[in-house]
């Protein structure tokens, strides 16, 4: 069921059940009137009740967008009135229905505009307790993770899908900007101490993030710490203690790549209990594998000497991949997806919010970061000066 | 299970700083087509490619790309994809010093992380913004990037996602010189994930394409 975005789409859905809804069976001849009556109850009310199941079950996958699942809800009211439809099923899908419209979250605008000048002006980021940086990203990131929906990993896993905004992207455009920030604010300090000093403010952000089980923002914090950029900096690292370095090196430990980021899926993420934010890379690059391995329609089957015979006419929806991509869902994202109990300081976020505006992912803002970092801290003006291949 | 289509699959990743235009390269490569804007590479995209290398007997390889972020969040994830790649393409911009600079971190990474036999090709893309009727400054002269790759063994080509130029060229050199490597002997088969060769006596399908061995579920 949950697959049906593969070959239609949700309105298409509704009305193909509705119109097998009010299938009029043709009965087999010779019938009795009584006969008849019985038969017709039989195969017409066994179709209704399929379609009604079905409903039931579009009305749980819980992957639409807000808009187009308020217009299929209303056409499923509505549907559920004209049908005159009673018994148990009906109550059960107009509970479903009266509770997927109250879940509906369309977009709200934010109007804390005042509040986020009044605060961000004043605000400095080493004020912020490094904890409660860590659980205001933490929220933001939880936040963010919580909106991938099954059609989300279905989009992503389709071959030749325009992938270009749905919930991942939403989330991994935010997530990118994190170590741009994180470089940012180091940089514009301009003495190596105060470097240093933004350099253990994250360090412990990350560290924090660690215990919350943010994954995700805390890589984020790693891959800034980690970054040429940054790890030049060599005047900027004598300042910072064996107890941070010590810090952040547990943090390199989970995101080591070795074996295929074993210390983090073996040891981190087995030994964490939900809430938490998982790392996105990983989680991308496993739908990367089921969208590059395995095709959306199957055009040969096992033929009856165990070689392949094509398929005739129009090839076969492969189930096995969407069922590939289900079992993604349930084992990867849905764990993941319960919400922090953790407090909102509107403040604090508007401050990220404000941050995160100002950084701007592209090539320009890199080299920015990389002409920055020669000027805090000159060194060789690049390699290719102590190389000798300039002279050429 | 389909016949295969190919003789080898050889699993290549194409590295290089944040918009020096790899994904460009992949989709031109695999599409024919050029991707302008296109939004960061998130994690890790892959592509594939049937390549009919000339030679004494028509060899058929499906090259397997995989395109990697350059963006620092997912760094590490292009990291874990090196062990393996048989070839790698190390990107640069031709009109970008800093990609270019940046190309001994990245060879760095993949020297440490990838097989040794790995057959790297720097690449010097987008050389179409140098030509034409308002050309934009070069900042990585050929000769500069030429001794380099040489200094470094690394094979040397520049190209242009957007007219297509060169791209295909260089994706053949690198595959070359990798089943030049193979037939050495270098590639062990069960150790190198990076190679793989079609089941022994398989027949190749006259009109095979990617499609064809889509099947196996």
């Amino acid at each position: 069921m949950a697959s049906f975005r593969v070959f239609t789409s949700a309105e298409e859905l509704l009305d193909l059940l509705v119109r097998r809804f009010w299938i009029q069976p043709s009965p087999p001849p010779g019938l009795a009137p009584a006969e008849h009556e019985a038969w017709v109850a039989c195969t017409q009310q066994g179709v209704q009740r399929s379609v009604l199941h079905a409903f039931g079950c579009i009305l749980q996958l819980d992957d639409m967008s807000p808009t187009d699942s308020l217009c299929i809800l209303e056409r499923m009211k509505d549907f559920i009135a004209a049908a005159h439809v009673a018994g148990p099923e009906a109550h059960h899908l107009q509970s479903l229905i009266e509770h997927a419209v109250n879940a509906v979250d369309l977009p709200s605008e934010d109007d804390s505009e005042a509040l986020r000048e009044a605060v961000t002006d004043k605000m400095q980021l080493r004020e912020i307790e490094p904890l409660e940086l860590a659980r205001q990203l933490t929220i933001m990131e939880n936040g963010l993770f919580r909106r991938i929906r099954l059609a989300d990993c279905v989009q992503r896993a389709t071959e030749h899908s325009a992938e270009n905004s749905d919930n991942f992207t939403r989330f991994v455009s935010t997530n990118i900007k994190i170590p741009l920030w994180v470089a940012q604010s180091i940089l514009n300090e301009d003495r190596s101490q105060r470097r240093a000093k933004v350099v253990k403010y994250w360090i412990a952000v990350a560290d924090r993030c660690r215990a919350l089980n943010n994954f995700s923002t805390m890589a984020a914090i790693h891959a800034a710490l980690s970054a040429p950029f940054i790890s030049r900096l060599k005047r900027t690292w004598t300042h910072v203690s064996q107890r941070y370095m010590g810090m952040l090196a547990a943090c390199a430990r989970i995101m080591d790549s070795g074996k295929s980021f074993r210390n983090y899926r073996r040891v981190a993420l087995a030994a964490a209990v939900p809430p938490g934010v998982p790392f996105m890379g990983i989680l991308l690059s496993s739908l990367q594998f089921i969208h590059d391995g395995t095709p959306d329609y199957v055009c040969y089957i096992p033929g009856p000497n165990g070689n392949s015979v094509p398929v005739l006419g129009t090839p076969l929806v492969n189930f096995n991949k969407w069922r590939k991509v289900c079992e993604f869902m349930d084992d990867s994202v849905k764990p993941w997806q319960k919400p922090f109990n953790l407090h909102v300081l509107p403040p604090v976020q508007a401050y990220i919010e404000d941050a995160l505006g100002t950084v701007n992912p592209s090539q320009e803002f890199d080299e920015g970061l990389w002409n920055m970092s020669l000027l805090r801290e000159p060194g060789p003006r690049d390699w290719l000066e102590t190389s000798g291949v300039e002279k050429a | 299970m389909a016949s295969p289509a190919w003789h080898y699959v050889l699993k290549f990743i194409i590295t290089g700083d944040a918009a020096v235009g790899k994904s460009s390269l992949l989709v031109r490569l695999t599409d024919q087509r050029f991707l302008a804007n296109p939004d960061p590479t998130l994690g890790v995209e892959f592509g594939s490619k049937l390549l009919t290398l000339p030679g004494p007997e028509a060899t058929v390889i499906k090259l397997q790309c995989w395109d990697t972020a350059g963006t620092e969040s997912f760094r590490s994830i292009t990291r874990s994809y090196y062990r393996g790649a048989a070839g790698c393409l190390l990107v640069y911009d031709v009109t970008s010093r800093r990609s270019f600079d940046n190309i001994r971190t990245w060879l760095e990474d993949v020297r440490t992380h990838a097989d040794a036999h790995v057959s790297c090709i720097l690449v010097g893309n987008k050389v179409d913004l140098c030509q034409g009727d308002d050309p934009k400054e070069r900042a990585v002269p050929t000769e500069l990037a030429e001794q380099f790759a040489a200094e470094e063994g690394l094979l040397f080509t520049e190209a242009s996602a957007r007219s297509g130029e060169g791209v295909e060229a260089a994706f053949t050199r690198a595959a070359q010189e990798v089943l030049a490597k193979v037939r050495g002997g270098k590639f062990d088969d069960d150790r190198s994930p990076g190679v793989k060769l079609s089941k022994p006596g398989a027949a190749l399908p006259v009109d095979a394409t990617t499609r064809n061995q889509c099947c196996s579920v």
